[in-house]
């Protein structure tokens, strides 16, 4: 396995803890400030600018949806979802700036309120050099299930 | 033996009084069952918005009640809505949510119609010894009719019309709405939110133009925008300046114009610090005058319930989709305006995400307490839930409509009042 093979997949795997963990400050911290993150609605390939998402924005957007996920009375999440992902079939490409491009596709186990639900999607990262480790600059979700009814999904994707 | 046939001809004064509601109503099957008939099956009800369907041949999907329909434009640009059941043996004839198409064919023995709903064509035609090709079309509801591009149909062949079912007040939110385009004109071509629950479909129209719910259901809202110590916000305090307002037939309104009415110069100097939002406003006032562009911007669209399955809300026009008695379907379509620089667009995609989103910080909050209250319905100590919050101090205005402050439940004692009605009448 190359070393970076191994180097996004130790990340991936450690950000999937975040979230399974709600851990919403440290997920937070894994972003660059100049950050996007975005999950289409309806469609792939939508323009975000015209369409709309179930999520999208930059770090400024992130930080208000953490403070509102960890205030305690986000009651979507409160108690929050009991969660365990599997992140596979990794791939991850380094361009000449530097940068990283990876895929990955997840399967979540969520459990809330006794009702236990399956998310499953494909998400593409570019990933920077940051302090010696990796930071997200860029994350899409597309999920399996993006022109479907949503049911409760305010936990971290 | 002769057999006798139940009648339904019901008083429901034992499920709703004039400031309570008893939690049968929201997971009784056999009261789902006669809402189908008697509300679905009678009212005006909203089947999309023109803008989805701008070209001949475009088509989407929908409900009438839990009846698939679909909504599309002919060749004569005439809007249709036809029952999407094919008049042979009654498959989908359309099974796309949306596109273009030259008609609609079934899959199952292949019989088409043309996109205004006449029969086209019967494969092996000859096998049937009479088909009377003139009385096949795909069904259509008796009545259809649009006010600014929202499209109704109407299962009832003879009723009041579309104008006089809204009235005045109702369809003049939805001017208001509309209005915010210098066009005059929204487009709902912005995809949409899709939302699902377990729980009985009024338990979303009650809350869609509930005043007294933001500050506790959405507290983790307003503290996120505005960090701890944020988590209220004055405009749905006990002392707000803003109403609530029942129109007449149900349909209601939380009226925040008198306390927007402070903030209107705000809004408009906001729009001064771009060049796209002075670009915004010049058009809007070129269009429509100063005063009413004031006049919209300041009320900054509408947030109003159209009795039974219609909310035109903030920067969204949303669909309630009954589809069981403890099962409901909720879209939230984002409405562009024509006419507009795109920032203001993406402006309002954003907006609305921030809290109608399923990732975003309110609509799952609201949804949450769906759950919690068709989970405590099971319990019927004491079966009543309770609407009498400011029931003493409504009054009438002078356009006929009645109004109390922006936490009393007039709005939703309007609904059930309507609900009522047309469930007792046969």
């Amino acid at each position: 396995m190359s070393d970076l093979q191994h180097r996004v997949e130790q990340f991936l795997y450690r950000e999937a803890s975040l979230m399974d963990e709600n851990r919403y400050e440290d997920w937070l911290a894994l972003f660059t400030e100049d950050c996007r993150y975005w999950i289409p609605s309806n469609r792939e390939g939508a323009d975000p600018t015209r369409e709309v998402s179930i999520l999208y924005g930059d770090h400024a957007m992130l930080e208000t949806h953490v403070r509102r996920l960890a205030s305690g009375n986000a009651f979507a999440q409160s108690p929050p979802s009991r969660m365990r992902r599997i992140v596979a079939n990794v791939v991850a490409d380094a361009d000449d700036a530097g940068e990283i491009e990876a895929t990955a596709n997840f399967v979540v186990v969520e459990i809330r309120l006794h009702a236990q639900r399956l998310h499953a999607g494909r998400s593409l990262y570019r990933l920077v050099e940051h302090d010696g480790g990796l930071a997200i600059r860029y994350k899409q979700i597309n999920l399996v299930g993006i022109d479907e009814p949503q049911e409760n999904i305010t936990f971290l994707l | 033996m002769m057999r006798i046939e139940a009648t339904t001809l019901t008083s429901y004064d034992h499920l709703v009084r004039p400031d309570a509601v008893h939690g049968d109503v929201y997971t009784d099957p056999g009261i789902f069952r006669e809402e189908l008939g008697r509300i679905f099956s009678r009212c005006w009800v909203y089947i999309g918005h023109e803008s989805e369907i701008p070209r001949p041949g475009d088509f989407k999907r929908s409900t009438l009640g839990t009846r698939p329909v679909i909504l599309c434009r002919d060749r004569d640009h005439r809007v249709q809505v036809l029952f999407n059941r094919c008049r042979h043996r009654a498959a989908l004839v359309c099974l796309p949510d949306s596109g273009n198409a030259e008609g609609f064919r079934c899959d199952y023995h292949g019989w088409h119609y043309r996109l205004s709903g006449e029969l086209a064509g019967v494969p092996y035609a000859e096998a049937y010894e009479h088909l009377d090709m003139g009385s096949l079309g795909l069904g259509k509801p008796p009545r259809v009719s649009s006010y600014r591009g929202f499209v109704f149909a109407s299962c009832a062949a003879d009723g009041a019309s579309l104008e006089e079912e809204l009235g005045h007040p109702c369809m003049e939110q939805i001017d208001l709405f509309c209005d915010l385009s210098p066009e005059g004109r929204i487009r709902l071509q912005a995809g949409v939110s899709k939302l699902a629950y377990d729980g009985n479909w009024k338990l979303q129209m009650e809350n869609s133009i509930d005043g007294y719910h933001p500050n506790f259901t959405h507290q983790s809202f307003f503290a996120g925008m505005r960090g701890p110590g944020g988590a209220r916000v004055d405009m749905f305090d006990g002392n707000s300046t803003a109403l609530c307002r029942a129109l007449g037939n149900g349909h209601t309104l939380l009226d925040y114009r008198r306390y927007n009415a402070s903030h209107a110069h705000a809004r408009i100097e906001a729009l001064q610090a771009s060049s796209w939002g002075r670009r915004y406003y010049q058009d809007l006032v070129a269009a429509h005058g100063e005063q009413r562009a004031e006049t919209v911007l300041s009320a900054g669209g509408t947030h109003m319930n159209v009795f039974p399955n219609l909310v035109v809300l903030g920067q969204q026009v949303r669909t309630i989709r009954p589809i069981r008695h403890d099962r409901t379907e909720v879209l939230l379509a984002p409405a562009l305006l024509e006419g507009v620089p795109d920032e203001i667009n993406t402006q309002r995609l954003r907006a609305y995400e921030a809290f109608y989103s399923p990732q975003g910080g309110g609509i799952h909050d609201d949804i949450e307490m769906f759950s919690r209250v068709t989970e405590g319905l099971r319990c019927d100590y004491d079966p009543w839930l309770l609407f009498q919050r400011g029931r003493h101090r409504e009054q009438e205005d002078e356009d006929g409509t009645i109004v109390g402050q922006v936490t009393d439940e007039v709005s939703q004692r309007a609904m059930w009042r309507r609900w009522k009605a047309l469930m007792e009448t046969s």
